[in-house]
């Protein structure tokens, strides 16, 4: 552990020629191109200890080894700068520091808008899981157990839950319970689980507190992986998976099999407490080295002694047909591509942002506001029932997405596509989401090639022109510059096949044969 | 090795199919699952009984088949209490 930096550093030689470097430079687009959250002087660690020399700190979320930096990316051990004070060229070194973004304080048990994951909800009082995509209607919803939420549809909730924490119907109503897999005593169960669908699109943030953003990717849980967890009562708690077909019988009589057990690991001393029912137990290695993205493997339920009880979230998923966030909504933007623009309604950008959980809670030094007529707006902004369902009836192509996405599965360099949107989804929907020119990129080279499609062939059969190749590979170009190192080498091998495309159909081009 | 491709993992579960139900009734256990499992000679794959009070007497492996080879699978035991849902409750 470091050790404490006793000096006085303002009294330091270097300490002025930081503030001036610090000063002159544009932070905000160092911290971007260094994949950095945070910036500040401070002390030099080396090997862990405190030294004396100060230096400018970057701090990333996770660090990697030196042989595995990319040269391009990577923070240079010094910045040379021109003073502005006496023009002498000056040097200041850096340093780069491993430490969790930081984000407002939050009391789960306290009534909050927009909802996170991990928060207070319900009778009987349990944890709002995440918010999830529901397959039967392409509309997103929250999920929990089914002792929190019931499985009787309509059932209003309220957040914080009516139990302990004061919440009540209507004031603090977020959505009603949509359905759920009731529990028997008779037999064996597999899962505790239910969805609320929100009322409107104003209460959900798509992001599980602490955790990052959520539901986008599951992971198939295996003995002693580390995984972690937010809910209502303990809230961030680390633990492993110490089997994955536990069976076990609750003290209520309710049998259970297929089930995780969960012991904690160090920090925590216990996995969960009463009110914690209903988390979301992540994986604690994110889906892509340095990603935001964590994936899902259970669903918390149950508790005795300091260990838990998980369904398999694979298991709640296929029981209540549910996908990640990603999966569902980028077959989504591909369908709304179709959409008519004339009857798309006006969101304010940073609302659409906010909703996919990839701006913060405050918005306060964002850029406020331009209105789009998109389908990209629609596609984010309008997934409660009501808007869904009218969407669906402007848009007789709904499902063509999936359909394609199913036909390139089934070449080899197809997967090499869907792969790419599959692994780093997180990511290409934040950029999707956030960046003007990426959205505006990806509508113009998309909706020549599935606008007017009503089959999969339509599209699959399509030759591809110059323009389309040129759009294309624009498109491409504005994601490789923002794109991770993983997605960049995955944009490469595309791009190859890109420039072998003109003339011939994406079927051609990725190996499918047109039925 | 693979927890799937390890053989060990298949005979733990084959074991857990075939004997975890009479198992849990013959200890009173409440809790029954796939783990790693310590002989006194290392961890191996085997099978996890949770019981609420020490039992009297001491599991024996559980002889299993798979894929024609035998597997005398270990069984440990575990003191902790049964699990309850956790939903928040007033007190």
């Amino acid at each position: 552990m470091p050790t404490a930096f006793d000096g006085d550093f303002r009294k330091d030689r270097a300490y002025p020629v930081l503030r001036e470097f610090k000063a002159q430079t544009d932070v905000r687009t160092l911290l971007k191109s260094f994949d950095a959250h945070s910036v500040g002087i401070g002390p030099k660690i080396v090997g862990g200890e405190v030294t004396s020399k100060l230096a400018l700190t970057f701090y990333v979320t996770h660090k990697s080894a030196a042989e595995r930096l990319n040269p391009a990316t990577a923070v240079p051990k010094t910045f040379e700068f021109r003073s502005r004070l006496d023009g002498a060229s000056r040097r200041v070194s850096t340093d780069v520091v491993e430490s969790p973004p930081a984000s407002f304080e939050l009391d789960p048990k306290d009534r909050i808008r927009p909802v996170p994951g991990g928060v207070s909800v319900g009778p009987p009082t349990g944890t709002l899981g995440g918010w999830v995509w529901d397959e039967t209607d392409d509309t997103i919803v929250a999920l929990s157990n089914e002792h929190v939420f019931g499985h009787t549809a309509g059932a209003r909730m309220p957040q914080p839950g009516t139990v302990i924490d004061g919440g009540s119907n209507p004031a603090d109503t977020i959505g009603t319970t949509k359905r759920g897999i009731a529990r028997t005593t008779t037999g064996t169960n597999t899962v505790d689980c239910a969805i609320m669908a929100p009322t409107n699109e104003d209460i959900y943030e798509l992001t599980v507190h602490d955790i990052g953003p959520a539901v986008y990717a599951l992971a198939t849980p295996v003995l002693n992986l580390l995984v972690e967890k937010f809910g209502r009562t303990t809230e961030h708690t680390y633990g492993r998976l110490a089997s994955v077909d536990y069976m076990t019988t609750l003290v209520s009589g309710h049998t259970f099999d297929d089930c995780l057990r969960i012991e904690p690991v160090d920090p925590s001393d216990d996995w969960s407490a009463g009110g914690d029912s209903g988390s979301v137990v992540f994986s604690q290695t994110p889906t892509s080295e340095g990603g935001a993205i964590k994936p899902a493997v259970g669903l918390h339920f149950a508790g005795g002694g300091v260990y838990g009880v998980a369904c398999k979230i694979q298991n709640v998923f296929d029981e209540l047909d549910l996908t990640t966030l990603c999966a569902g909504a980028f077959a989504n933007f591909i369908d709304s591509l179709n959409a008519s623009e004339e009857s798309l309604p006006a969101i304010p950008e940073t609302v659409v942002a906010r909703r996919l959980g990839v701006l913060p809670l405050t918005t306060a030094e964002l850029p406020i506001t331009v209105s789009h007529r998109s389908p990209m707006v629609s596609w984010a902004g309008g997934f409660t029932d009501a808007v869904r369902r009218h969407a669906a009836a402007l848009n007789p192509t709904r499902g063509l997405a999936r359909d394609v996405q199913s036909r390139l599965q089934g070449a080899a360099k197809g997967r090499v596509l869907t792969d790419a949107v599959d692994t780093h989804r997180g990511e290409l929907l934040t950029m999707l989401a956030k960046d003007g020119d990426v959205r505006r990129a990806a509508l113009s080279a998309l909706r020549p090639i599935t606008g007017t499609a009503v089959t999969t062939d339509d599209v699959l059969g399509r030759v591809l022109g110059s323009e389309d190749v040129e759009r294309l590979s624009k498109l491409a170009e504005i994601v490789d510059r923002r794109a991770s190192n993983d997605l960049r080498a995955v944009l490469r091998e595309l791009r190859d096949m890109l420039d072998r495309s003109e003339g011939r159909s994406l079927a051609q081009v990725f190996g499918v044969r047109v039925r | 090795m693979t927890e799937t491709e390890d053989p060990r993992w298949r005979a733990a579960a084959a074991a857990k199919a075939s004997e975890g139900a009479a198992l849990m009734r013959q200890f009173g256990a409440h809790g029954l699952g796939v783990a790693w499992v310590d002989t006194g000679a290392g961890q191996e794959p085997g099978l996890m009984l949770v019981v609420a009070a020490a039992p009297a007497a001491v599991p024996e492996p559980v002889l299993v088949e798979v894929d024609g080879h035998r597997y005398a699978v270990p069984v440990s035991v575990e003191l902790a209490p049964p699990a309850q849902s956790e939903e928040a409750r007033p007190g």
